[in-house]
């Protein structure tokens, strides 16, 4: 069996492609949230100004993300833990459930 | 087994742990999409309820897909600290069911309408 390696020293880059995959992962995950932001913008246009609201809430909020993970992910590229601290987890499925509860109230109203 | 003798697993483990946390919550927000798509653009003749209830469905898939990543990330750093087994999870199972019999509702009321 291999053995893993020995962690990054402090400061330095951890080896391999890992973080590059998930700051990749992140990425993707805020484009989905651009993607449902633009769909409850749609669902809202001529419709209901809650909706249209909702949609341009959700849209600023996920573009915001957007940005947020690239800023961070430069200034924490030399943290072998990357972009998960505990809070940032915290954060991102609070925004998903947002968006979520969102999304619920414009299928509802629909 | 106290705090002192849980070790902080191997960085790869703890991305891939984060990568598949998010992994979810993709599913989540395509769940979401889907259930926004149903009621926006399923045309079944002037029926707006079964739009809806599909509607409905995948978007409360997608909130418990949300919840249920969390609590796994969790759950899994902790197995992971402890060098224990990574518990089993049925939110696959859970979203391939439910994925499976909206699509095939819808299938069948776009081709009897």
């Amino acid at each position: 069996m291999t053995q893993p390696p020995a962690p990054p020293p402090p400061g330095a880059q951890p080896p391999g492609l890992q973080p590059e995959r998930t700051l990749l992962a992140w990425r993707r995950t805020s484009l989905g949230l651009v993607a449902n932001g633009l769909l409850l913008l749609t669902s809202g246009i001529g419709t209901s100004d809650v909706r249209l609201g909702l949609g341009i809430v959700v849209t600023v909020l996920a573009l915001s993300c957007w940005a947020t993970v690239s800023a961070v992910y430069r200034h924490l590229r030399h943290d072998p833990g990357g972009l998960g601290s505990d809070r940032v987890l915290r954060v991102a499925a609070g925004l998903v459930l947002l968006v979520g509860l969102f999304d619920l109230y414009a299928v509802v109203t629909r | 087994m106290t705090e002192e003798q849980q070790q902080e697993p191997d960085y790869r483990f703890t991305l891939a742990n984060e990568r598949t946390y998010l992994a979810y919550l993709r599913t989540s927000l395509t769940c979401y999409a889907g259930g926004l798509s149903a009621v926006q653009f399923l045309n079944l003749g002037g029926e707006r309820w079964p739009g809806r209830v599909i509607g409905i469905v995948l978007v409360a898939t997608g909130i418990i897909t949300t919840l249920g990543a969390f609590r796994r990330w969790q759950v899994n750093l902790s197995a992971m600290r402890l060098g224990a087994r990574l518990p089993v999870t049925r939110i696959p199972l859970m979203l391939a069911a439910t994925i499976a019999v909206v699509g095939l509702i819808g299938l069948l009321f776009s081709l009897l309408r």
